[in-house]
Parts: structure tokens; C-alpha cells; sequence
């Protein structure tokens, strides 16, 4: 199993009282599940994924990932696994501004380190190529639309080849087209790469896509249902 | 971690070019601020340089030994305060001078001492009077008489001054009695005298009309006694100009070129040099120039110091060729000299030519000349005024200093005349006394100064005279018509300029570097050797004015420190702003995987790559800024500050080390500064990746 999370509780601080974000959460995800957790927004959609990509810490529970509590991990660990292990697709892309396509999808590779600068050319080249952005390596992120931007996205989550990919309602910002192609584009990574998506979304088009889709409302799972 | 350094470099080029306005901010303090540290260093270094080859090539020498009972810090250039300063007294210089020649980087020791003198000037009438005494003992009769016309043309003009004085006068009855006077000496019946009985004639005139004009202001002399020779052996800079250094052996004494061109000099003629300075060189305005407006407002005021000079025929002369330049009928040479002298912008160039062609050859320029004999009148250590005749051998200057006020400061007098004014007998003097003392039997009297003080005690103000017989107390006379030789001899034996009585020393290097240690082993030396004297080098010596560039450094580097501080707030302050901006930036990049150390490092090589490239262009402008001074030199701005420049000009060189170490120094501060935003950033949540929208 990829993911579990057990009993898992999440309070905020709202001024001076506490407020219950999730409700004592258990879910396990296995190896290669193309998963989404759907619900409306603020429903704690982003805090469950928060907690799976070790961003954050739940109050109550444990949360495991590849057999790892993460609760248990310093500063330095998490961000070790999630280098290695997991993969980031966000909402608003959140590409480097300064740095060119390749050089942001390269940018983990660098950060991990151990690979020639040949062997990291390769394995960008091939995702982008992928991803069908092979022609824009050299491009900056801003020459880019939003769908190509979530596409660069997308290769650089997957460039460390991770074990788990984790999408922040990766179509939000996109219209319902180029959201369907990046929906479907994650699915055929997902059964060609065996890597486990978990991704966030409230479009009832995208959610149809998931194999697994995790209902979430008012922090509590209302439904968990596989294809 | 090389591809990570190169990544980060990029991520920083990048950053900076997308912030500009931070960008800008902390790239133009950090510029500025190096460019203000090697600029100002360079220039003070530069001037430190020049200042102290000024300093050491004049005057103080690598160091200068005086008593450590002194009361006073040697200040060669003044100590800020007029009067005299207490330094005690080296009573055997012979002996200092063997210790001190013993160390092997000594090359000589020069003695000095410096003191004050005063110089009475008389007034004008005086001046006057006394060529009308010459006149009537050996001029024609047509002289005599052309010169108690000019002499009565100018009691007109006194007489004028006095009814415009019984205005504005308290006491109008002291004038009226005045003017009564002046009357007399004005009627023919006074001077149908000159033939019968010259000399009550004159004596009228020198006590009742003289003082009518008023004392000329005393002249304020700041001399050195030393041994000539030596010390133009080994002050470089020091130059005889206009006739030759004191020979050895003889009194006398050289006057500094500058105090003659601007103390010494006919007032007018200084009035003239002065607006030429500002007008013709500096190309400045009498209208728009406030020292030059007062210059040219002065001028025709001080007509009078022309006008008495101007005798005889002289005076027919120059109102013929005046009326010729002015194109005037007027007959008062009075009114057209007044007129000649009110100048302005335009006329100005014509007037100071025609005032050197025509008028100057026809006075005397200068109060004394070369060869002429002057009376120098000091106090002596017990409080009398004493007087010595002094032979002005000649004039001299400091080479590159010439316009410097500081370096021309003082004269010369050979040090055994010194003595004489200092109260402190020669040893020929001595032998002489002790001959007295065997003839009368008087066992109290050791020297003369003790005399004085056991007679009249240390206030009385009485004037004791080297020899000669009672003359005025100040004036030059020509060397021949001069009278009075010493008793003795006016001649010493030259080698008491090494044995004896002098108040300090200046001590010559063969190797400046050594300075600091050569200083403290001198100071050794003379401990062992029981000589309680104190050694110092040329910065002390040189009093305040050695200071100033440490003052001006330190002040300078506070003023840097303190812009630096408030400009690494403002560094603090933007890089914190972009930090927030940069949030989601950074919790992407800790949320894809990056370590805190890594967001640490990419903020030190922003701030470490837009520090570099600041500072560095900051020093290099400033390099080049300095270079091309180098060339043209920068012109000082004062007469002060020529001595400060070594010169006209200074010519700065750059600093190599500043250039260095400011871009460096200036770089790393900023560092230290980015480390709080840094490190704040550094604590941004991965979470916060997903904060916002793009």
C-alpha cells in the first residue's frame, strides 16, 4: 500500500477558538490508483492532500506514506520524501518564473543530485516529448498557455520518477477542454508508469475520469468508491 | 553541486532582472557605497601622502625631539592659540645631537626654534617726513621745495579728514586743536622757516602733525632659528628665491616669499595682486565675488599709500600721465588717483597694467628689500622686549608650495641671533661677561637675563637693545647707511650653531618606513643616555594639523558606517518585501523537494551576485574617476589647502586596497543582512505553494 491514513484529525486556529478542518479521516490508497477526493470546496479537500504531501502535520492520527509515518519525520526527511517519493501538480502550475520549461522540470533532478547533466537531458527530454512539449523546452513559463503550463507541470512532477503524484485541482484553472486532455494525459502516465495519482477536484467532468473517487464533505468521507 | 551553484546563479540573474525596483534599490546603495569608500579612501591616502611630504619636506623632519619637561605638545604649525608656547629647552644640543647620530638610520639633525616677533611699521607721514629730513640735509633747493609741496598737498588732504572726523567726534575741541595745528603747518609763514630754521620745522612736523595719520598696523613675524646651512641641506623643498641663504657665520635672517608678497608688500599693490588673482586666473566677478567686491572697494580708499609716496617731480608726473589714461582735466591728483583706483570688472585689466608701468617704478614696492637691515623685536624668556638688527639675506619659499600660508608661515634667523632674542648669551658673550666681572667686583650677576630679572623683575617692559645706537624702533634703512654693528663682531664662530641652547630638533631619516621604530630606539637611546627628551614624529609635531586626515578618515568612515547601516536597512527592508512576494515561488520549491539550506543559499548568491556586480562598478567608476584626477589633478580650492595638496593640484591615486576590499567589504555586509530575510524565508511551509493563485 501507498497511502494510509488512520483516525487522521486536522484542527486550524481561527482567531482564538480551533477549527476541526478534518474529522478523524481513515483511507488507504494502494500502488497505482488513479484516485480523486471530490467534494465541494472547503470541504478539506487541500488539507487531506496537504497531509498526504507532508506539507503539514495532523493534529490527531497517523499518515503513512510507503510505510513511513510522516508525523514522525523532521523538517529535513519530509522534504527528503518528497523529493524521492512524491510528485507536486498545483492548481496554478506554479512554474519558476525565471527559469525556462526545461530548466523547471529539470529543477528536481538537480536538487536530488547523482545524475550527469546527460543523463538528466535525457530523462527531461523524453518527459517533455511525452507531455508533448518537446519543441518548447527553451521557452519560459509566461510564453506559455495554461494548459502547456499544467503539461510542464505535470513532467516536472514526474521527472524524480515518484512513487505518488499529488494534484491540487490541477483543472481549475483551465477550461473544461484542455482540462479533460490533462485529466486524461495523468490517467495514461498513470497506467503506463504504475504511479499512484491522488488528485483533488469538484468538476463533476474531471472526478467521472478517476477510477477511486473519495467523497469528502465537512472534513468528513461520505463516499469511497472504486470503478 | 556545481549544476545546483549554476542552477542558483541562474535562479539569482534572473531574480534580479525580474525585481528591478529591489534590484535597483540595493544595487544602487551597494554601488554608492563602494564607490564612496575607495573614492574617499583613495583621496585621503592621497592627501595623507602629499600632506605629510608637505609636513616632513618643510619643516618637521621624520621626527622631532624637544624637553619632556615642556608644558606645551610641539605644534609646528601653530598650536591654534597666539601666544607662546612652553616646550622647556634643549640646554646642549651638542650632546642630543651625538646620541641621536648614533642610530644607524639617522642621517641629521637640524635644530629649530621658533618664536614670535613684532615689527612696528610707523605710519605714512612718518614715512614722508623722514625723506624730507634727507631732502633738507642734501637736496637742491628745488627738492626742498618740490617736496614741501607735496608735504603740504597732503596735510590738505589730513585736514579734510579731520573736519569729516569733528562730524561724528566726541570730543570736537581735541580736533579743532588738531586742525589748528595743521593750519600752521599748512601757512607760508611756517614754511618760510626751511631756510632759517629747518630743524624746529621739522621737529613740529614729526611731533605735532605725524601722529595725525595713525601708527600702521605692527607686523607679526613668526620665525625659526636654526643653522641656514643644514637646514637647506636637508628640507628639500626649501628654495632661496631672491638673494642668498645666511652665510655662515653671519646674523641674519630670510624672509618667507609669501609673508613678503602678502604682508610686506605696498597695501595697494596687494589690493591690485588680489583682484587680479579672482579676476584674470579664477575668472571670477567683482560683482558676483564677495572677497573681490571688497578688494575693489578698498582700493580707492587706500589712495593715501600711494599718494605720500609720491614726491617731487614724481607727483607732476604721474597726475600728467594719469590725466592722459583717464582722459580727465582734473588737477587733483588726489581726486584722479581715488578715481584711477575705483575699478572695475571691465577696466580692471588696463588699470593693474598701468598701475605696474607707470606708478610702481615710481614707489617702494615693499617694506623692506634684500640687503636692507630690519629690527626684530621679541620678548625674551624673562618678559623684555629685546631687539636684534637682522641683514635680510634673502627670500625663500617651499617648491609646490609657494601659495600655502601654512608653509611660508615663518622666517629664518641663523639660531645664535635666536638666542640673543631668547635671552640666552653666546659663549662669547659669556667670556665677555666674566671679563667684566674680574675688572668690577660684582659676584651676583651670572648672565644678563637673570640680571634683568633681579633688577626689574619679570613684568617690567623694558626694551634692551643688542647694540646700536637709539633708532626708531622698527624700519629698514640700507645696509650701508647702517650704523650700528655689534659690539664685538656682527660674526660668530659657526660652529656654535651645534653646541648650545635650541628648544627642539627636526631628525632626518635615511629610511622613513622605519619611522615608528626608529622613534621608540631614539626615545631608548636618550633615556640611557639621562636625556629627559621627548620624540615625536612629523604628525605630532605637526599639531592639529597632522591630525586631520585621521580626523577626516575617522569621520569619514563613520559617515560611511552610518550610510551603510541605514542603506543595509533598506537592503533588509526590500529583500524581506520580495520574500513575501516570493512566498508561493518558494513554497514550490520546498514543496518539489528543496532543503531550507537550499532557499538560504539561492537568497546569499542573489544578494552575493547583485553585491559583486554593484560594488564592483562602484569601485571601478570611482578607479577611473580617480585616474583621470590623476591626470588633470584637482586645483586647491584654497591657499590652506594647497599646503594640504602638496601643491596647486592634487593628484589622487587610487587606493589599490580599497578597490579591493570595499566591493568585498561592502558585499559581505550586505550578506549579513540578507541572512534574517533569508532565513525567513527559509522557514516559508511548502504549504504555501498552494496558497495562491496565479
Amino acid at each position: 500500500m501507498s497511502v494510509v491514513l488512520d483516525q487522521v484529525v486536522k484542527d486550524y486556529p481561527l482567531g482564538s477558538s480551533m477549527v476541526r478542518a478534518l474529522h478523524s479521516i481513515s483511507l488507504r490508497i494502494e500502488e497505482g490508483e488513479f484516485t480523486t477526493i471530490a467534494g465541494p470546496s472547503g470541504c478539506g479537500k487541500s488539507t487531506l492532500l496537504n497531509l498526504i504531501g507532508c506539507m503539514d502535520v495532523a493534529t490527531e492520527g497517523h499518515v503513512s506514506i510507503e510505510g513511513k509515518e510522516t508525523g514522525l519525520l523532521t523538517d529535513k526527511e519530509q522534504t527528503h520524501l518528497r523529493l524521492n517519493t512524491l510528485g507536486f501538480i498545483f492548481q496554478s502550475f506554479n512554474l519558476v518564473p525565471v527559469l525556462s520549461v526545461f530548466q523547471n522540470v529539470e529543477l528536481p533532478l538537480l536538487l536530488k543530485g547523482g545524475m550527469t547533466a546527460a543523463q538528466r537531458a535525457e530523462r527531461v527530454n523524453a518527459l517533455l516529448d511525452q507531455v508533448g512539449l518537446g519543441a518548447k523546452a527553451k521557452n519560459r513559463s509566461h510564453e506559455l498557455s495554461g494548459g502547456q503550463r499544467q503539461r510542464v507541470a505535470i513532467a516536472r512532477a514526474l521527472v524524480t520518477l515518484p512513487k505518488i503524484v499529488l494534484a491540487d485541482e490541477p483543472t481549475a484553472n483551465l477550461d473544461s477542454e484542455t482540462g479533460k486532455t490533462i485529466i486524461e494525459l495523468m490517467r495514461s502516465l498513470n497506467e503506463k508508469q504504475k504511479t499512484t495519482f491522488i488528485f483533488s477536484s469538484h468538476d463533476p467532468k474531471v472526478i467521472e475520469h478517476a477510477r477511486r473517487i473519495v467523497r469528502l464533505q465537512d472534513g468528513r468521507v461520505i463516499e469511497d468508491v472504486r470503478k | 553541486m556545481l549544476e545546483e551553484l549554476k542552477v542558483l546563479l541562474l535562479v539569482a540573474v534572473r531574480n534580479i532582472a525580474l525585481h528591478k525596483v529591489k534590484s535597483l534599490v540595493v544595487g544602487g546603495i551597494l554601488f554608492s557605497g563602494s564607490f564612496l569608500v575607495v573614492f574617499g579612501l583613495s583621496f585621503l591616502g592621497s592627501i595623507e601622502n602629499t600632506m605629510s611630504q608637505s609636513i616632513i619636506g618643510s619643516v618637521a623632519g621624520h621626527l622631532q625631539v624637544y624637553s619632556a619637561d615642556a608644558k606645551d605638545d610641539l605644534a609646528l604649525f601653530g598650536s591654534g592659540f597666539f601666544g607662546r608656547d612652553d616646550l622647556g629647552e634643549i640646554p646642549k644640543f651638542e650632546q642630543v645631537r651625538e646620541e641621536i647620530l648614533k642610530h644607524p638610520n639617522v642621517a641629521s639633525i637640524v635644530p629649530m626654534s621658533f618664536e614670535n616677533a613684532i615689527i612696528g611699521r610707523g605710519n605714512l607721514l612718518d614715512e614722508l617726513f623722514e625723506r624730507f629730513r634727507k631732502t633738507v640735509r642734501s637736496g637742491s633747493k628745488a627738492e626742498i621745495a618740490a617736496m614741501s609741496e607735496s608735504i603740504r598737498q597732503n596735510l590738505r588732504t589730513v585736514r579734510t579728514d579731520l573736519e569729516n572726523e569733528i562730524k561724528i567726534a566726541g570730543n570736537p575741541d581735541d580736533i579743532k586743536k588738531q586742525i589748528a595745528d595743521v593750519d600752521l603747518a599748512l601757512s607760508d609763514s611756517f614754511w618760510s622757516k626751511i631756510s632759517t630754521d629747518p630743524e624746529s620745522l621739522m621737529i613740529f612736523l614729526e611731533s605735532k602733525i605725524a601722529p595725525l595719520s595713525g601708527e600702521k598696523e605692527p607686523l607679526y613675524l613668526r620665525y625659526m632659528g636654526t643653522h641656514p646651512e643644514l637646514f637647506s641641506n636637508e628640507f628639500k623643498k626649501f628654495k632661496i628665491i631672491e638673494g642668498e641663504n645666511i652665510p655662515a657665520g653671519e646674523r641674519g635672517i630670510l624672509i618667507s616669499k609669501r609673508i613678503y608678497e602678502t604682508q610686506l608688500k605696498n597695501i595697494v599693490a596687494r589690493g591690485f595682486d588680489n583682484l587680479y588673482k579672482g579676476i584674470v586666473v579664477q575668472d571670477k566677478s567683482i560683482v558676483t565675488d564677495i572677497s573681490l567686491k571688497t578688494f575693489a572697494t578698498d582700493l580707492p580708499k587706500q589712495y593715501l599709500e600711494i599718494l605720500v609716496q609720491l614726491t617731487g617731480e614724481n607727483r607732476s608726473l604721474t597726475l600728467a600721465e594719469l590725466q592722459k589714461f583717464m582722459k580727465t582735466q582734473e588737477t587733483s591728483l588726489e581726486k584722479v588717483l581715488q578715481d584711477f583706483l575705483t575699478v572695475d570688472d571691465k577696466n580692471f585689466r588696463e588699470r593693474f597694467d598701468f598701475f605696474y608701468k607707470v606708478i610702481v617704478p615710481k614707489i617702494r614696492l615693499y617694506s623692506f628689500n634684500t640687503g636692507e637691515t630690519i629690527n626684530l623685536r621679541s620678548y625674551t624668556r624673562s618678559g623684555f622686549l629685546k631687539t636684534v638688527p637682522l641683514k635680510i639675506y634673502g627670500l625663500y619659499l617651499f617648491e609646490g608650495l609657494e601659495s600655502s600660508d601654512l608653509a611660508g608661515a615663518f622666517n629664518f634667523v641663523d639660531l645664535v641671533s635666536y638666542r640673543e632674542l631668547y635671552g640666552r648669551m653666546s659663549d662669547e658673550g659669556q667670556k665677555e661677561l666674566e671679563e667684566i666681572r674680574s675688572k668690577i667686583p660684582i659676584k651676583s650677576v651670572e648672565n644678563a637675563a637673570n640680571l634683568e630679572d633681579s633688577l626689574f623683575g619679570a613684568e617690567a617692559q623694558i626694551e634692551t637693545r643688542a647694540e646700536g645706537p637709539q633708532t626708531a624702533a622698527v624700519q629698514a634703512k640700507p645696509a650701508a647707511a647702517l650704523e650700528f654693528r655689534r659690539s664685538q663682531s656682527g660674526r660668530y664662530d659657526p660652529a656654535e650653531l651645534k653646541t648650545g641652547l635650541t628648544i627642539n630638533a627636526a631628525i632626518i631619516l635615511k629610511n622613513p618606513r622605519r619611522i615608528a621604530s626608529t622613534r621608540a630606539e631614539i626615545e631608548e637611546l636618550l633615556k640611557q643616555a639621562k636625556l629627559n627628551l621627548r620624540v615625536v614624529d612629523w604628525k605630532q609635531a605637526s599639531g592639529t594639523l597632522g591630525q586631520l586626515v585621521t580626523v577626516i578618515r575617522a569621520v569619514l568612515l563613520i559617515a560611511v558606517a552610518i550610510i551603510l547601516i541605514v542603506a543595509m536597512a533598506i537592503i533588509n527592508n526590500a529583500i524581506m518585501m520580495t520574500t513575501i512576494e516570493r512566498t508561493r515561488e518558494i513554497g514550490t520549491l520546498r514543496a518539489i523537494g528543496a532543503q531550507r539550506a537550499f532557499i538560504l543559499r539561492m537568497f546569499f548568491i542573489e544578494t552575493m551576485t547583485i553585491g559583486l556586480l554593484a560594488s564592483a562598478a562602484g569601485s571601478l567608476l570611482a578607479v577611473t574617476l580617480l585616474s583621470i584626477l590623476n591626470v588633470k589633478g584637482i586645483a586647491a580650492p584654497s591657499d590652506f589647502l594647497s599646503f594640504i595638496f602638496g601643491g596647486p593640484k592634487l593628484y589622487p591615486s587610487v587606493s589599490a586596497g580599497a578597490a579591493v576590499f570595499a566591493p568585498v567589504a561592502v558585499s559581505l555586509l550586505a550578506l549579513i543582512f540578507t541572512l534574517y530575510p533569508a532565513f525567513m524565508a527559509s522557514r516559508i511551509s511548502p504549504a504555501a505553494a498552494m496558497q495562491d493563485r496565479e
